[in-house]
């Protein structure tokens, strides 16, 4: 009669298997082109990406935090925020995340940070003042989740190579289009821009393809705490509940609202981009596929199965 | 969890709970009294997530046998708690002398929850001590997910304007007196408070 504590099932981790793939291979098709230049250059392209990736994801939480004007809460300030994380740290075994909070309006979370011993989770005001306490534990659980999958670490290293991607087009659209530049200046930035031709071309497929894998990541890592962190509560129920209220009050918000949580849409407990998005195109599952898959652990918690 | 746990993101295996370490409590409790004079009070509690299914689910049918265990045999008071964040406490009273029982009965509550499989959702089993009717109390409590044991000394509210401040000279103190009787959590970021312990107000 006990209650299984296994991933709702295996297809999840085949899934990240498959991802953490083809992520090698975004990372293989950056990295590859150096290669024929000479070995040196090659080794040298590899270890700038992994330290640019390691970098990214170090400082990833100072961003996160001043993205969203959010302030780090002592013990003694948030005695119930912190009560809270205890126990689910107790009940996790991981250490205990710093606590952030933001002053902004619009309900949402995050966690960033590399790892369980550097991971910052953040609560904006607004969420706390929609959710009901056990809600808002439901809520902390996810985002502690992420913290013990190491989410944080995981994306950035996934989306990091589409956006160097991104950023050489957009540097060899320029040159192409020669933008800014007149008379023989033009004339040389065409030129180079015909010359790197075969590298746009390598950037825009890399660029395609690591938005792509980067996102279907993330989304499959927002189920993956769902699940985590809905077994740390045993209250799934709760958490279907945040996400629906979450999702409404930013289905219904302003633009400009909406716009103060861009930078950190992809930490967020539900992506603050609203419908009319494709699925392939969001960082975050839709609403009726997390609640399905939740109601489906509510279901086995009820049964004992 | 282990790393490729967490990449892949797999739920922590179920680490099941080593309940018997709850019985080294009455020979520390001993030491503990003669070091410091922080005796039982015979209140102790236990700590568990309040699991969803509501009262005909499965988690409701272990609370309702849990409570029946409880309240046959008699010499003990119980009852059930439940926090607004989702967590609740089952706590006992016996007479101080019946430590021993009483620690047996916390035993009880931990492995008939671990038997109906919520062993994961167990928190904490704390149990109470004071000095000569003080108002200063000394919680031990067990985390069994670590096995270890670490002290808990709220101040009382009337000596100080702040609320929910710890003393720390207490909890150091019992620390360095159960030091050989007992597994003290070593590392003091994890003492977490339990300020909803049954017994403290």
């Amino acid at each position: 009669m006990a209650p299984s504590r296994d991933a709702p099932d295996s297809g999840l981790t085949w899934r990240m298997l498959a991802t953490t793939v083809l992520v090698a291979l975004v990372y293989a098709a950056a990295v590859l082109p150096a290669f024929l230049a000479g070995p040196v250059w090659g080794a040298a392209a590899a270890a700038a990406a992994v330290a640019v990736a390691v970098l990214s994801a170090r400082a990833a939480d100072r961003l996160a935090l001043y993205a969203m004007d959010a302030r780090l809460v002592a013990s003694d300030e948030e005695p119930e925020l912190h009560a809270v994380v205890d126990r689910l740290c107790m009940s996790s075994g991981l250490p205990k995340p710093r606590l952030a909070v933001s002053a902004l309006d619009m309900p949402n979370a995050f966690a960033a940070g590399s790892g369980p011993g550097s991971a910052v989770v953040c609560v904006t005001d607004g969420l706390r003042a929609r959710l009901d306490p056990a809600e808002l534990a439901a809520v902390l659980a996810h985002e502690i989740a992420h913290v013990a999958n190491r989410d944080v670490l995981v994306t950035a290293i996934a989306s990091f190579p589409g956006l160097c991607a991104g950023l050489f087009l957009g540097w060899w659209t320029g040159l192409i289009t020669g933008r800014g530049r007149y008379g023989a200046g033009r004339a040389a930035a065409l030129l180079a821009g015909v010359v790197l031709l075969p590298l746009g071309v390598a950037a825009a497929v890399l660029y395609a393809a690591g938005t792509l894998v980067g996102l279907a990541l993330s989304r499959h890592r927002e189920l993956c705490a769902d699940s985590t962190g809905a077994v740390l509560t045993g209250r799934p129920g709760d958490l279907a509940s945040a996400l629906g209220k979450v999702t409404d009050v930013i289905r219904d918000a302003s633009r400009d609202d909406l716009r103060a949580l861009r930078p950190v849409s992809g930490l967020c407990v539900v992506a603050v981009r609203g419908g009319g998005v494709a699925a392939l195109l969001s960082s975050h599952p839709t609403l009726e596929r997390r609640t399905e898959r939740l109601s489906a652990l509510s279901w086995r918690l009820e049964s004992g199965g | 969890m282990g790393v490729l746990d967490g990449l892949l993101g797999r739920p922590a295996p179920p680490g099941l709970p080593d309940l018997d370490r709850l019985f080294a409590l009455p020979a520390a409790a001993g030491a503990l009294e003669a070091a410091t004079g922080f005796a039982p009070t015979g209140s102790g509690a236990v700590c568990h997530r309040l699991v969803e299914g509501g009262p005909f689910g499965a988690f409701g049918s272990a609370q309702r046998d849990l409570t029946r265990l409880l309240t046959t045999g008699g010499g003990r008071e119980t009852g059930l708690s439940a926090g607004p964040y989702g967590w609740g406490w089952a706590h006992v009273t016996r007479p101080p002398d019946a430590f021993d029982r009483l620690v047996a009965d916390l035993h009880m509550v931990n492995s008939t929850l671990t038997a109906a499989g919520y062993g994961p959702y167990l928190l904490c089993s704390a149990v109470s001590f004071r000095r000569d009717d003080g108002p200063q109390r000394l919680f031990l409590v067990h985390s069994p997910g670590r096995g270890t044991f670490y002290p808990f000394a709220p101040r009382p509210p009337d000596v100080a304007a702040a609320e929910r401040r710890r003393n720390n000279t207490v909890e150091t103190n019992a620390r360095d007196a159960l030091a050989g009787e007992l597994d003290i959590e070593p590392d003091t970021g994890r003492w977490f408070p339990v300020w909803d312990v049954p017994g403290l107000a």
